[in-house]
């Protein structure tokens, strides 16, 4: 292999072993002062500048934007009740309920809602509630000392309505291998608020 | 043999013999190393391979507690690092210190010590870690009567006897070898017991008290840190394990072995130079690359990223060193195996110390960590560095160290090709099964949903490269029996009498002028200019390389300086972790559960860390704040999701759900690769050493009240059993009274603690606090 390298021996000898007294290569030495720059100029950006928002900051805004995207049209209702009709009317919201539902339910109440360790919620019984006021509660606060467990630290309002909605459409879907009914029978739901009720 | 070439060498004395002292090289403790070498080699490997495939087959464990995949991850990375690599670097020491200092080992009752001492603490660290006696910190698991051993085998027996050695050398100066040797044995002593102050709660306990309350209790530590702490010097120590055990020793290694095998001159001593001191200096600042986006302070991630990046050169510079002492020997790379290891052995370190910087860099690591990319980060280090150069070390050392030709050069190029193929796929597939699992995880669409929102999903996904992976690391296993048979058949042609060539070289005198002097280049008139110029000459370096000890201490203070600024302020200005007035300590059963959690090695494949990015908040719950960590001993961030984040995992799940998935976890997360707990629920909580856990945890600080001292933590512990098996009766369960004394409700205990004291409301009422209330957590 040829080379610009002089290769000249140096008088050192170590157990046979002999060092030629090349010099550093200089692409070498110029990455790594490269790398030097570098490293001071991103630290001294980075935190005695306000150019980067630090990461929390980054985070809060993200999530803000989310929120606001995601449930702009949602938190112009008031009234919780309506807010889960409307959403049991939609089949865009209903597919962000599913979603929170794939997210925090089904490692208890199964992939579609029928039931593993928590009850079948496709049938017409409830536990622990008789209304949708009291399935917001339940997914909230949590019923029976921990058997379901609170939400009120992992889902937002909005999300609680969402799984709320979506669950409340499951009732009477009667999905295949569900476990028996448990609990009572409990009067109909309110009828779902389609956008075309809203004279949109 | 070459070792004859070398005879009476260096001598200026021209009468044979007259004022020479005599000596002959102890290869006894070579081969020994050698043997323990590929030995504990294969064991290492085929722990691995057992365990890449229990993540494609689960039950491949059996349900026996000892063979579960977070007690035997350990065995694997600590057989790998410690016991291959270990003795891989002692062979390597032992071989070339003595031809380099022209003198025997100082002494070799040390050098034996070393040898059995150091086989002793593998054993015992194979019959502990599957028993679950574990400090649940990654690649320091070993507990605190070992690690009291390794720092005695370590620094007398094998410092010792290496610094004396030198001392008593024959040779004016010390070769870069020598220097990489140094620094390893100074840096690893410093990290060892830097990353390993505990209180043995049993044995305190059991001179306190006169109470035995069982032998994994007598064995149990907690490190005088905690949290975020915890975290930096877990790290720094994590980090710079890479750096000084299985790098720096490997760099000396190659500076004897591939030259020797090469038969060439080294490329550049100049660059031996500044590649040595750079990269001792910088390496021990990057430990915090591994905690990016955690509850660290952010300063102290960035010096982590920016000193990681800076040490791209610094590495490189042995990567070229290696390579270009090769030119002129490219042709005997076609047919000398020894020669195809160590060329992959070394592009392998140059991809890897290229891949780390690039990791560590903290917008690629959001990416990466909690991946398999950074598994198959390390596999390209330890199996194509680590492991190649070793083998090409073996092959090189075998035939000398018993003065016969090797048995088969055929075999040992078919274990070359095997072992390449073999790591190529493992690297491939754990490449593509990490950044697959990362980009899942971070997917989100445009309303703010997770595209993957159910974990198993991104782990079934994985599975086929599982099986790859698993697939490429039997052929490196393979690969190594290969070895292991070619060593044996060489053995067996070995002479009935080794032959002992006795070498003479004189002492060193007292006076010595022979160093190099400077002249200043420059010809303008500049006092200052002269003076950088000359030191620019590096001749003041080859003044270093005659004083051993000097240069030790240089070393130390070069190593010193990174962990000690981000070391001081983490533990001196309180700012770093601000307070949360609702953490408090663990309950009495709480940290009975946790203790065993640590011991079953949940860390292995659970994260207890959330980063503040959307896709994580929404996946797990509300980032982790540094706060929130205070109370544990040791922390138990993890780095690898191989299940999900458990850090909110409190009050997430019923007691019932918990109970089920342990005894199996199958039938309520299908699909998922966790292997059943079913002995937690049958093994009893062991009430009779939680008193001992928290006196111990009390005397590291803890704001215990008196209601668990003083003898009342057992019964504190067992009434929240008892209540928390009855909850579980009522919520569909088994019987209270025949769960409440099992560890599994321990568990339950911790893990429904986990991560909810932020939400807890910070007025005195907590005994009436009502779920619906949150507390206004100052971010």
């Amino acid at each position: 292999m040829a080379d610009h390298y002089s290769d000249e021996l140096l008088d050192h000898n170590y157990d046979g072993i002999q060092e030629y007294d090349n010099p550093t290569p200089g692409w070498w030495h110029l990455i790594f002062w490269g790398t030097i720059v570098w490293s001071v100029v991103y630290a001294v950006i980075l935190h005695m500048t306000p150019m980067v928002p630090d990461r929390i900051t980054r985070l809060n805004n993200t999530e803000d934007a989310a929120i606001q995207k995601q449930f702009a049209a949602l938190m112009q209702i008031d009234d919780p009740i309506t807010k889960v009709q409307t959403i049991m009317g939609d089949q865009n919201w209903l597919d962000q309920g599913a979603s929170v539902f794939q997210g925090t339910c089904t490692l208890c109440h199964n992939q579609n809602g029928e039931g593993l360790i928590g009850p079948n919620l496709t049938d017409n019984h409830y536990k622990n509630l008789t209304d949708l006021e009291g399935m917001l509660d339940v997914v909230t606060n949590g019923a029976a000392n921990g058997a379901m467990p609170a939400n009120v630290n992992t889902l937002n309002e909005n999300e609680i309505a969402l799984v709320v909605g979506y669950v409340a459409s499951l009732r009477g879907t009667f999905v295949e291998g569900g476990l028996p009914a448990d609990g009572e029978e409990i009067p109909p739901f309110p009828e779902p608020i389609t956008p075309d009720d809203q004279g949109g | 043999m070459d070792t004859a070439s070398t005879t009476a060498q260096g001598s200026d004395h021209s009468a044979a013999h007259a004022g020479l002292e005599s000596f002959v090289y102890d290869d006894k403790i070579v081969r020994m190393f050698a043997w323990a070498t590929i030995i504990w080699g294969i064991v290492g490997f085929l722990v691995g391979v057992i365990i890449a495939f229990m993540m494609a087959f689960p039950e491949l464990g059996m349900g026996i507690e000892y063979l579960s995949f977070g007690r035997l991850r350990p065995l694997h990375t600590n057989a790998a690092i410690f016991a291959f690599a270990g003795n891989g670097i002692f062979a390597a020491v032992y071989y070339s210190t003595q031809r380099l200092c022209k003198a025997r080992m100082y002494s070799d009752l040390l050098s034996r010590l070393h040898f059995w001492g150091w086989q002793l603490i593998i054993v015992s660290a194979a019959l502990t870690l599957p028993l679950g006696i574990t400090q649940g910190k990654e690649y320091a698991e070993l507990e605190w009567p070992i690690d009291l051993a390794i720092a005695v085998v370590w620094l007398v027996f094998f410092g010792g006897n290496f610094i004396m050695t030198l001392i008593h050398r024959r040779e004016r100066h010390i070769y870069v070898a020598l220097w990489f040797y140094i620094a390893t044995i100074v840096t690893v002593t410093m990290l060892h017991v830097g990353n390993n102050i505990w209180v043995p709660a049993g044995l305190v306990h059991l001179v306190k008290t006169g109470e035995f309350a069982g032998p994994e209790f007598l064995l149990k530590s907690y490190p005088v840190y905690a949290g975020v702490q915890d975290a930096l010097m877990q790290w720094w120590y994590g980090h710079n394990a890479v750096a000084f055990f299985l790098t720096t020793p490997f760099l000396g290694l190659m500076y004897y072995f591939l030259p020797k095998a090469a038969e060439r001159p080294v490329f550049s001593y100049k660059l031996s130079i500044i590649h040595f001191w750079s990269l001792v200096f910088i390496y021990i600042w990057a430990g915090p690359h591994h905690l990016h986006y955690t509850a660290l302070p952010e300063w102290a991630s960035t010096l982590g990223m920016i000193f990681s990046v800076m040490l791209w050169m610094p590495s490189w510079g042995g990567m070229i060193n290696g390579l270009m002492t090769l030119r002129g020997a490219w042709s005997r790379v076609a047919t000398d195996p020894v020669l195809k290891f160590f060329v992959v052995g070394v592009t392998f370190y140059g991809m890897s110390t290229f891949e780390g910087p690039l990791l560590s860099v903290k917008a690629v690591n959001s990416l990466s960590h909690y991946t398999d990319w950074t598994i198959a980060h390390v596999h390209s280090g330890v199996l194509g560095w680590n492991g190649f150069m070793t083998f090409g070390m073996l092959y090189w050392l075998f035939p000398r160290l018993f003065q016969v030709e090797l048995h088969s050069k055929k075999l040992a190029t078919l274990h070359f090709w095997i072992g390449t193929i073999g790591m190529v796929l493992y690297i491939l597939a754990i490449y593509t099964a990490g950044i697959t699992q990362g980009l899942m995880w971070r997917a989100w669409d445009e309303t703010g949903r997770l595209a993957y929102p159910d974990f198993i999903e991104t782990v079934t996904k994985l599975i086929p490269m599982y099986w790859i992976r698993a697939f490429g690391g039997t052929l490196y296993l393979v690969g190594a029996l290969i070895a292991l048979y070619n060593f044996f058949m060489t053995w067996r042609k070995r002479p009935a009498k080794y032959d002992e060539p006795v070498h003479y070289a004189a002492p060193l005198s007292k006076n010595y002028d022979g160093d190099p002097k400077a002249e200043s280049r420059l010809t303008a008139n500049a006092g200052f200019g002269h003076a950088g110029d000359k030191f620019l000459q590096g001749t003041w370096h080859r003044r270093w390389e005659r004083m051993p000890v000097r240069f030790t201490v240089y070393v130390l203070v070069a190593v010193l300086i990174g962990g000690a600024v981000e070391a001081i302020p983490m533990f001196m200005v309180s700012s770093n972790v601000p307070s949360i007035s609702t953490v408090e300590p663990y309950t009495p059963l709480e940290l009975a559960g946790r203790d065993i959690y640590v011991a079953e090695g949940c860390y292995n494949c659970h994260s207890q860390m959330i980063r503040p990015f959307y896709w994580e908040t929404k996946r797990y719950g509300d980032y982790s704040k540094p706060g929130e960590f205070v109370y544990d001993r040791p922390f138990q961030w993890g780095s690898r999701r191989i299940g999900p984040d458990l850090h909110r995992e409190g009050g997430r799940k019923s007691h019932l759900w918990h109970y089920t998935h342990f005894e199996d976890p199958q039938s309520t997360s299908p699909g998922s690769i966790m292997p059943k707990y079913t002995w937690l629920l049958n093994k009893e909580t062991n009430f009779a050493s939680i008193q001992g856990r928290v006196d111990a945890m009390a005397m590291l600080g803890v704001p215990y009240g008196d209601n668990v001292l003083e003898g009342k933590a057992r019964e504190n512990a067992e009434f929240q059993a008892q209540t928390i098996a009855y909850e579980l009766q009522e919520q569909g369960g088994p019987a209270y009274d025949q769960t409440w004394d099992k560890q599994v409700i321990a568990v339950i205990a911790y893990l429904q603690r986990l991560g909810t004291d932020i939400y807890k409301t910070p007025v005195e009422e907590t005994a009436t606090a009502s779920a619906t209330e949150v507390s206004d957590v100052d971010d």
